[in-house]
């Protein structure tokens, strides 16, 4: 038994795997919550909409944790990902999941107790809830709790990535609790926060948080007062509250600047029998090695991770420009044909570890290894713009993964010329003979192809 | 409806007169918990003006004799 690292918040259960297969503990705090769920058919009709990860009870096995009452048995998901890789629509489609849950569930006296972004993720196909005990039973006349972290979750980080910079979204790393609201009101421009919505559930709600902090500072110098009152929420006002909600995320978009990857198509200095040729090789090597996944590092559009999810693979495509992540994104979510995840990761910095004991949250790492990564033009940024040693990037790939797809881009190639134009010689060494040497020390060299553009398709294997 | 004459931030100093008791193990915080008060009254009295309209709309569809597909 190995309890998840990232549950323990919520004392009602825990995650934990055996033999590979994903449980969840209900301890006793959370055991009527989930039975009057469950007996209301509420788990039942959130699974058909497709808006909650399945469940199947199990009998709790010796090896469950302490103070199991119920157990239940996920699917395993393909990978975990986190709101500060995410496409922007990823995190629009996570806060839509969870209004819609709750418009679903509210008539029938239940809501969801919390609203995070971590309980949000990719199935394969589609965003999910994964917390099973985030449904309850609603407190009658009661403010929904999960209000303020709703907004510092999804709202105030999705009004800064839409109206400031789509590169505020990796302020996540930082505020792994939510985004402050004073910190997204001040970051959007003025006009945007007069947008009803904005101006209800983020100026006035971050004044109001504001005002509150005083008024508690100035009160927590005498002895804490006993609480003789809290504000009322009627269920039609919460009802109301959500749709409104509702309505402002689905307001807010990001318009990407287009020209960010419609141009790719012309500045790369591939030609049609180039990129024919290299298609067609990943093309049978994805479909002789038949990974179940495959990470596409420096994907761009995800042109390649296509042909990979063409072979049945689950496809986890990354790239540090948020433009080709949401495109890709998009483009996967009409062909529901092919499991592709894109991520928006710097890969020369990439997702460390964090929340508690910085292990609470996977760093890219710990979620792997891929059957097969494809590193695709990816090398000589890394060498020659990170100025990362060859050596180095071939070790960090030695532990993603099994199988490797590697291009190396001769120094004559005319992007490579183009990234060390103004460095008058002083870069790392990049050749071909420093790149077998550096990835042989990690890798055995299986197969290669070279294109009329003079760059070599390698397929290696970790030795 | 009285709270809508106010400024907004005595709206918020009026209902912050009431501490909150929290219901979850997550920090519902005061502020979230008084504004969205405010805001759920709001709603809720925009949908009751609403259904009132309605009703309006139908009593005088039905005084002048107009057929109305939400007439039983």
């Amino acid at each position: 038994m190995v309890a998840d690292a990232g549950s323990f918040r919520d004392p009602s259960g825990q995650i934990f795997s055996e033999n590979g297969r994903i449980y969840r503990s209900i301890f006793q705090p959370g055991v009527d919550d989930y039975e009057a769920a469950r007996d209301a058919g509420v788990y039942t009709d959130l699974m058909e909409e497709g808006l909650l990860v399945s469940h199947e009870e199990v009998p709790a096995g010796p090896s469950s944790p302490k103070g199991t009452v119920i157990c239940l048995a996920h699917p395993r998901l393909p990978m975990i990902s986190y709101p500060w890789e995410w496409p922007f629509s990823i995190l629009k489609d996570a806060a839509l999941i969870h209004l819609k849950a709750m418009e679903k569930i509210l008539p029938r006296g239940f809501w969801l107790r919390d609203a995070s972004a971590f309980n949000a993720q990719f199935d394969g196909s589609r965003v999910v809830l994964i917390d099973t005990l985030s449904v309850g039973k609603r407190v009658p006349e009661s403010p929904w709790v999960a209000y303020g972290q709703f907004c510092s979750h999804f709202l105030a980080p999705m009004a800064m990535a839409a109206y400031g910079d789509i590169r505020m979204l990796s302020l996540w790393r930082s505020f792994i609790d939510g985004f402050p609201l004073d910190l997204a009101a001040g970051a959007i421009p003025f006009w945007r926060r007069w947008r009803p919505g904005l101006l209800m559930h983020l100026a006035l709600h971050a004044r109001a948080q504001d005002l509150a902090d005083r008024k508690e500072d100035i009160a927590g110098k005498g002895p804490p007062k006993i609480a003789k009152k809290q504000p009322r929420v009627s269920d039609r006002g919460l009802i109301g509250l959500i749709r409104s909600l509702h309505r402002t995320i689905e307001g807010i978009r990001w318009k990407r600047s287009s020209r960010l990857w419609e141009a790719y198509g012309d500045i790369r200095t591939y030609q049609d029998e180039d990129v024919t040729r290299k298609s067609e090789y990943v093309d049978k090597v994805a479909g002789a090695l038949n990974p179940d996944t495959v990470w596409d590092l420096g994907a761009n559009t995800g042109e390649f991770s296509l042909i990979a999810a063409s072979h049945g693979a689950f496809v986890v495509s990354i790239d540090g420009d948020p433009a080709c992540t949401e495109y890709l994104y998009q483009k996967a979510c009409a062909d529901k044909s092919k499991s592709i995840l894109p991520l928006t990761m710097d890969l020369a910095n990439p997702s460390p570890g964090l929340g508690w004991d910085s292990r609470e949250r996977f760093s890219l790492t710990d979620r792997g290894p891929a059957d097969l990564v494809l590193a695709l033009a990816l090398i000589h940024h890394l060498v020659l713009s990170a100025c990362v040693p060859i050596k180095m990037v071939a070790q960090w790939l030695g532990t993603l993964c099994q199988d490797l797809l590697v291009e190396f881009v001769p120094p004559d190639d005319p992007m490579v010329k183009k990234l060390i134009r103004n460095r008058r010689g002083e870069h790392l060494p990049y050749s071909m003979e420093v790149f077998q040497t550096g990835f042989g020390q990690f890798f055995s060299f299986e197969d290669q192809e070279t294109l009329p553009n003079g760059r070599t398709l390698f397929l290696l294997r970790r030795l | 409806m009285a709270p809508v004459l106010l400024t907004s931030a005595q709206c918020i100093l009026l209902l912050l007169v009431f501490a909150t008791q929290a219901h979850a193990y997550i920090d519902p915080a005061t502020g979230s918990m008084v504004i969205q008060a405010i805001l759920a009254a709001i709603a809720a009295a925009a949908v009751s003006i609403g259904i009132f309209w309605r009703r309006i709309k139908l009593f005088l569809a039905g005084l002048f004799g107009r057929k109305n597909d939400e007439q039983p």
